[in-house]
């Protein structure tokens, strides 16, 4: 279990202002990485007791893909959605026919013009994680396949 | 159908069994059990979420026994709905909810699910721990704890430790540690029949007996891993005496501070735990456990033993 260190996290809180206005990101967790650049966000308490036992597959929940090399970091589904409202920058809001589509994974063709590579989708009040935009102005959600709804 | 399949090992086992109605059993395990879910408030508030719901042409029906269940009274694929896919809703049987409200984790907390995968009983507890105190979601079968790991993802608890232990190592490793513990044991399945029917092809009293021991080290471990006053809920989705009842009595017999408590659940229809069984006569505090048949609530069978540890 590794837990960020301080320069780590600060660097991770200036990408998440920078994207998407989010002031303090994540303070109120301790933050692992795991394999695959994955963050996890989790509590004092839970690290205590993980400590305490073998055999541990993973503590807290998934929250961003961060890489560092890249000053990049997508938000998980769950990870948009314990941002929640401090997400204020590069927010879309999609019909229940582009979530749909996001859901499935498929790219979602929306006019935009944030200017921005990354953006997270909104759907009413529920945060559906980070997609990637790319030139053409089509938002490639950013969903694990076995997330994905299957296609009709 | 299901009766030409089953061996007539089983048949003469579940005749033996006082007051069940066999013909009524076999009726509803031929019945698929109510599609049920809980609406996971640790997301979004429980009416926001239902409302999504009904603006897409579902109905259903609260769970008396469990906060935030429902059942599904119109057609409908659950498990194909966006609601699932972001973890709004988690789909899980109605009866399956019974075991975690005996238990009634509070938020602070430290709570461990012995056999977790794939994971309805441990979302289920992160739901009541509302963030607060620590879940350690156990299961040493690597192959099912990837769906433990994937439901525990989309529920979004992030108090939680998932760890892939034999559940008899718990004592050992952090001694009287735990405030709540769930035995969601491993057994012969007969309560579930509906939704596996190879289960009754492949029941035998041998492997009951085999689960029998391997059930009684379980719940050993989980008492001596429970805080004084703490309390454990052992539960199975089966009907066999051996694997509950005497169970339980098993416990009684070698933890003398351990102390049977009567599980409250609204609405929920059972008959009481058996003190005798064959030739076996066990402690008269049984009568505190519950017995769930399929044809009680039209859902899943169960067992259900709430347990205190005195000081
Ligand atoms: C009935 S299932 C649990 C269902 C789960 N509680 C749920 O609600 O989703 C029983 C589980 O016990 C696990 N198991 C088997 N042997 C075990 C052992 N020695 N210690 C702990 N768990 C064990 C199995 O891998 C299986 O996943």
């Amino acid at each position: 279990m590794k837990i960020l260190s301080d320069s780590e996290r600060e660097l991770l809180e200036k990408i998440l202002f920078h994207q998407h206005g989010v002031k303090e990101a994540f303070r109120e967790f301790i933050l692992v990485m795991s394999g695959d650049n994955k963050v996890r966000a989790t509590t004092t308490e839970t690290v205590e007791v993980a400590r305490k036992l073998g055999r541990v597959l993973q503590v807290g929940v998934y929250v961003a893909k961060y890489r560092r090399s890249k000053n990049e970091v997508f938000l998980s589904i769950e990870g948009s959605q314990l941002l929640n409202d401090k997400l204020c920058k590069n927010v879309v809001e999609l019909s229940e026919e582009e979530c749909l589509q996001w859901m499935q994974g498929a790219p979602v063709s929306k006019s935009i013009n944030t200017g921005s590579r990354y953006i997270v989708g909104k759907i009413d009040k529920i945060y559906l994680g980070s997609a990637r935009v790319s030139r053409d102005n089509k938002l490639y959600p950013q969903i694990a396949v076995w997330r994905r709804l299957p296609e009709e | 159908m299901i009766e030409s399949s089953m061996r007539e090992e089983l048949k003469n086992y579940l005749l033996k069994i006082p007051n069940l109605k066999l013909d009524l059993l076999i009726e509803y395990w031929s019945k698929p059990i109510p599609e049920s879910f809980r609406v996971n408030t640790l997301k979004l508030p429980e009416e926001y979420i239902l409302d999504r719901l009904r603006r897409r042409g579902l109905i259903f029906k609260k769970i008396p026994w469990a906060r935030y269940g429902y059942i599904l009274e119109s057609e409908s694929e659950l498990s194909l709905t966006i609601e699932h896919m972001l973890g709004l809703i988690y789909i899980q049987g109605p009866v399956s909810m019974a075991p975690v409200e005996a238990l009634d984790p509070k938020p602070g907390e430290m709570v461990l699910d012995m056999c977790a995968a794939p994971g309805s009983k441990s979302t289920q507890i992160l739901q009541l721990l509302q963030g607060r105190g620590v879940l350690v979601a156990n299961d040493p079968v690597i192959d099912r704890c990837k769906a433990l790991s994937s439901n525990l993802q989309r529920f979004g608890g992030y108090n939680v430790v998932l760890t892939t232990l034999d559940g008899r190592a718990f004592p050992k490793l952090v001694g009287e540690f735990f405030d709540k513990i769930l035995v969601d044991a491993p057994c012969s399945s007969l309560g579930i029949v509906s939704k596996d029917w190879s289960v009754v092809k492949n029941w035998s009293i041998h492997n009951v007996i085999r689960l029998s021991r391997l059930q009684t080290q379980l719940i050993r471990a989980a008492f001596d891993s429970l805080k004084p006053g703490g309390t454990l809920v052992y539960s199975t989705c089966t009907l066999t005496v051996e694997e509950n009842e005497n169970v339980v009595d098993n416990l009684l017999r070698s933890r003398r501070n351990a102390c049977v408590e009567e599980a409250r659940l609204d609405g929920l229809r059972y008959e009481k735990g058996f003190t005798e069984f064959d030739n076996m006569r066990f402690n008269d505090e049984l009568s505190k456990t519950l017995r769930i048949y399929p044809y009680h609530n039209s859902a899943e069978g169960f067992y259900i033993a709430k347990i205190r540890k005195c000081e």
